[in-house]
């Protein structure tokens, strides 16, 4: 099948994946900038999906489209008459912020330039989701465990710091 | 079936290169052929459905539920959607219009596509991923979002009490959801539903996993807003829930993906616990219409829990949920690695 | 595949008490309010001793994710000496006690793990999931204290800052890998020379065109100094140093004391291990890559020292006084030799207690008064003669004056980059060294020469487990300025091990 196909669905999905990421920093209601998100994550994942990532794809969405960004609209949800007050666009900080997303522009373009020159080739796989499942039991099962942990510790910390007051 | 794709597929091939269109028309067209095969089979499927909850409804309650149109109202459905069609489309006067439009499609489209991963027989599945558990649950988690939406889109209390209590009970019915298939996963050793089924050649995986069956069917049933779970639109409280202000077919497209959402979590545990398409008396009885069954049945079963199972309460919810579908998942998963380490 | 559960040990111990400690609370809260920070000491210390075992050049195991090696083990101890003392520090605090304390312990006893991990750590994804862990964890202590809402904004702060570091740290990370297909930091080091071939076929690294061209690779240069960015926020050097004070300030001030030991400690970590298994190639990060971390050393000595002298609050002024130490031990670094490495090491152990001496007194003082700010000090020589000499022994360290051990701190430091030839770096350090000299003597005059406009009132007791902190504090920066050779030899042999 011709390549070109996945060009055009790469150059969409790019196309979308910008617009939706400006939407989040744009849009004046937050319950609309938190949908932008979405459309951003999921556009990602699509693009997951091009590079021969499924499993990171599925991923991608299950957790960021299918929980985070829910909890996120949830918090605007709640919280009261947010969606009508018009979010300031604009902070004191413009010019700095646009210095720093300029520079990381530049960035970008200098080492996807300058790593093209080296002999690192991504290794297609055919099974996905086996080798990342060998990977992650084998050399990097303490990484594993130690994200275990992590979430352990932050879901007591959470729970110590949103708990509600003790009756004495 | 398989053969009859494989005529098909064969017959397009010749007719594009006959014609002289370039090569990638065939990918293309295969790809609406599908959309349309996948698109025509759930409509038909939720006519079939919502005729098949209103009779069960009825004959629950001792009356025949609808008997005008067509043998025991059997196109009644059909008329309804007429109907729907019909009807002026209302969007209320401070919704949020762009949301509240698009809301319904973002119901629909996720359960469309994914219909794309279900194996209806062997080898009669659209795209047979190698993630494809995983794009279920990871597109099926779109109809929360939808939810939400419509619920703040339609700026109206009930429709927004209807989202919030929807977006809670899916993100936490989802854990135990995803942990309760793990069991199965670790049985099959894949991800591909083909896989899985194969897997299940000797013995169906509900004789391995009762409690991993138990709880995804529990936790499925909560995810699809069905009762004793359907707390969402609970109607006595909330009047209609989230979609309380859609009218028409935008009404119909909420509709239309609960229905089908219905069908896809039954789908998903005939695949997963069922044996998919296997059965006796193959190839007799094709593997199609034993999988319609398995789905069909279970369908019905969820059907029946509308009219057996009082409404729980949203804390009531909560607790179940977290405190005893979650151990009990990892249980299972516990359970069934020691198991197969030690084997 | 060798997964030695041995070396794996002290972690394991952490992290059990941690999730023991949390659980006992919910099964028998009575036992686990009683018991909790015992275990947590008895934790710390069998952590420590158990490390103690990994002595030697290094062995690594778990799919070449760990490494246990000597620089782990002092590492390991410097951690383990900050667990006990702020363990003990915390067991009065008063603000603590209208919050859960037995979580308080557990929590703690889990950063220390994920601090073990990172001193120990030899792949770039365990090296992010323990400062992941560490952060996250530090974040809920910084703001444990829900009724002071200083105690919020700290964590919040604290939260905002870090996650953007670590998010630009794990883009370096992400060049890393892309660049030699490896996660882990032995075959970063081995594909390091192939990259280096083709930067020189590629060419310079160019800051200004036809000016000023270092020899170098590109990629590699944003690599290391996105690195450096995470890192430098672990260490709180300027220029990423904003949370420090605030968080210092609202947070619980022995939480203070750990994060600037323990956390600083184990950036310095992570900053080591990265420089000393790449070190055969670090030179093609671009020509001297040490002059960039000399930027981040002056930045922060000056800094540090210049805007602590106009602090009032006693923990603002120590929070830039750490930032100034941060630029001291980044000197070590530098120098770029076994006695450069070597006395970063010799100034993390003895900065450990100096610094958590002062902390630790900010928080009895603190205690007993129920103040820090530098009024709240004025008379304290008076009131409380001992406390006072010990803070100014402790402030004396810290500036530098001999005998005590912060000196020998410095003088270590001093000696490696003067033998190295930064002369110009000795200067301003010496410099600098003298302006905090000034800082300090801001709370000594407040302490010995101020008189309290009105009689400040004493609100709570002493506490018998701070004095105890205290006295072992105090014991610590005597010990290594009086007889400091053990250290040294120590902290030399550990270099020499690995290096």
């Amino acid at each position: 099948m011709g390549g070109w196909i996945y060009t055009i669905a790469f150059y969409v999905c790019a196309a979308l994946l910008v617009a939706s990421a400006l939407g989040v920093l744009l849009l004046r209601n937050l319950f609309h900038a938190g949908l932008s998100l979405i459309a951003a994550l999921f556009t990602m994942a699509a693009l997951f999906i091009l590079l021969g990532a499924e499993f990171v794809a599925g991923i991608q969405v299950l957790i960021y489209v299918g929980a985070i960004a829910v909890l996120i609209l949830f918090a605007v949800m709640l919280t009261q008459r947010i969606a009508e007050e018009k979010v300031k666009r604009y902070t004191r900080a413009l010019l700095p912020g646009l210095a720093v997303a300029l520079a990381l522009v530049i960035v970008m373009i200098l080492v996807t330039t300058g790593l093209t020159g080296y002999g690192f080739t991504p290794f297609a796989t055919e099974d996905t989701v086996g080798d990342i499942g060998k990977a992650l039991l084998s050399t990097y099962v303490l990484p594993l465990e130690v994200i275990s942990l992590l979430l352990l510790g932050a879901l007591v910390g959470a729970i110590v710091l949103a708990r509600k007051e003790e009756e004495k | 079936m398989h053969a009859l794709f494989g005529w098909l597929n064969e017959k397009w091939t010749a007719l594009i290169e006959w014609l002289g269109l370039p090569d990638f028309i065939v990918p293309a067209g295969q790809m609406v052929f599908d959309g349309i095969c996948v698109a025509g089979f759930i409509a038909v499927l939720v006519l079939f459905l919502i005729w098949l909850e209103r009779k069960i409804s009825g004959h629950a309650q001792d009356r025949f539920g609808p008997m005008r149109v067509g043998w025991h109202g059997c196109i009644q459905t059909v008329a309804d959607a007429i109907k729907l069609i019909q009807k002026e489309d209302i969007v209320p006067a401070r919704a949020d219009r762009w949301v509240y439009n698009v809301a319904p499609f973002v119901a629909f489209a996720p359960t469309v596509i994914a219909f794309v991963v279900i194996p209806f027989g062997d080898g009669v599945i659209v795209k047979d991923l190698n993630i494809g558990i995983l794009y279920l649950f990871a597109i099926t988690s779109f109809a929360v979002i939808a939810i939400v939406m419509g619920g703040w889109a339609s700026n109206n209390k009930y429709a927004l009490l209807g989202a919030f209590r929807s977006a809670a009970q899916l993100v936490s019915y989802e854990v135990p959801l995803v942990l309760s298939v793990l069991g199965v996963l670790m049985l099959a050793g894949t991800m591909r539903m083909g896989g899985i089924v194969e897997a299940q050649s000797s013995m169906w995986f509900i004789v391995y996993q009762p409690l991993g069956f138990l709880i995804y069917f529990v936790a499925a049933t909560a995810e699809v807003n069905r009762t004793p779970f359907d707390i969402p639109e609970a109607e006595q409280e909330l009047v209609a829930g989230f979609n309380v202000e859609y009218s028409g077919m935008k009404f119909a497209m909420f509709f239309l993906a609960e229905f089908a959402n219905m069908f896809l979590v039954a789908a998903i545990a005939t695949t997963l616990f069922l044996g998919g398409w296997k059965g006796p008396f193959q190839p007799y009885i094709p593997g199609e219409v034993w999988f319609l069954v398995k789905a069909l049945g279970l369908t019905a079963l969820i059907q029946v829990f509308r009219w057996t199972y009082p409404r729980l309460r949203v804390d009531q919810l909560m607790s179940f949920a977290w405190k005893l579908l979650l151990p009990l998942a990892f249980l299972n998963i516990i359970v069934t690695g020691l198991i197969l380490v030690l084997r | 595949m060798v997964y030695d559960w041995m070396h794996l040990a002290p972690h394991m111990v952490l992290a059990g008490a941690g999730i023991f400690v949390i659980t006992l609370d919910l099964v028998w809260g009575k036992l686990g309010r009683a018991l909790a920070p015992w275990l947590t000491i008895a934790a710390a210390a069998a952590a420590g001793a158990l490390a103690l075992r990994a002595w030697g050049p290094g062995a690594v195991s778990w799919g070449g994710a760990l490494v246990v090696d000597s620089l782990y083990v002092l590492f390991g101890l410097v951690f383990s000496v900050a667990l006990i003392l702020v363990t003990l520090l915390s067991l009065r605090y008063w603000p603590l006690d209208q919050e859960r304390k037995p979580e308080y312990f557990g929590l703690l006893l889990l950063v220390t793990a994920a601090v073990y991990f990172m001193a120990s750590s030899l792949d770039l994804i365990l090296i992010y999931v323990a400062i992941e862990f560490s952060s996250i964890l530090s974040y809920v202590l910084a703001g444990y204290l829900r009724r002071n809402p200083a105690s919020g904004e700290a964590g919040l702060k604290y939260f905002l800052y870090g996650a953007s570091a670590s998010a630009v740290m794990l883009l370096g990370f992400a060049l890393l890998y892309g660049m030699t297909g490896t996660t882990n930091l032995v075959g970063i080091s081995e594909a390091l020379p192939e990259l280096g071939r083709s930067a020189s076929d590629v060419g310079y690294i160019t800051l200004v065109p036809g000016a000023v061209e270092i020899p170098g690779n590109w990629a590699l240069f944003l690599a290391a100094g996105l690195v450096l960015v995470g890192l430098g926020y672990k260490i709180s050097a300027v220029p990423f140093h904003m949370w420090a004070p605030d968080a210092y300030n609202g947070a619980p001030t022995p939480i203070a004391a750990f994060l600037s030991v323990a956390s600083k400690a184990s950036g310095f970590a992570v900053l080591l291990r990265f420089v000393l298994v790449l070190h055969p190639n670090l030179e093609l990060v671009g020509g001297a890559w040490t002059s960039y971390v000399s930027v981040l050393a002056v930045l922060s000595m000056v800094i540090g020292s210049l805007i602590g002298i106009v602090q009032n609050d006693i923990r603002r002024l120590l929070a830039y006084s750490s930032i100034a130490h941060a630029g001291f031990i980044l000197l070590g670094v530098v120098a770029d030799t076994r006695l450069g490495y070597a006395s970063v090491i010799i100034y993390l152990v003895i900065y450990a207690f100096m610094n958590i001496g002062a902390f630790g007194l900010a928080s009895i003082v603190g205690h007993i008064t129920g103040g820090y700010e530098l009024s709240d000090y004025s008379g304290l020589g008076r009131r409380r003669p001992i406390l006072a000499a010990l803070l100014a022994v402790f402030l004396l360290s810290l500036a530098g004056i001999p005998p005590l051990a912060g000196f020998f701190a410095k003088f270590y430091v001093l000696a490696a980059i003067i033998q190295t030839g930064h002369y110009t770096l000795a200067v301003i350090a010496i410099l600098m060294s003298v302006v905090g000299l000034f800082l300090y003597a801001r709370v000594l005059k407040a302490m010995y020469f101020d008189r309290p406009e009105e009689a400040v009132p004493e609100v709570r007791r002493l506490s018998w487990a701070g004095a105890v902190a205290m006295v072992l504090c105090f014991v610590g920066t005597l010990a290594p300025g009086v007889y400091p050779q053990p250290l040294v030899a120590w902290a030399k042999e550990a270099i020499a091990l690995i290096l």
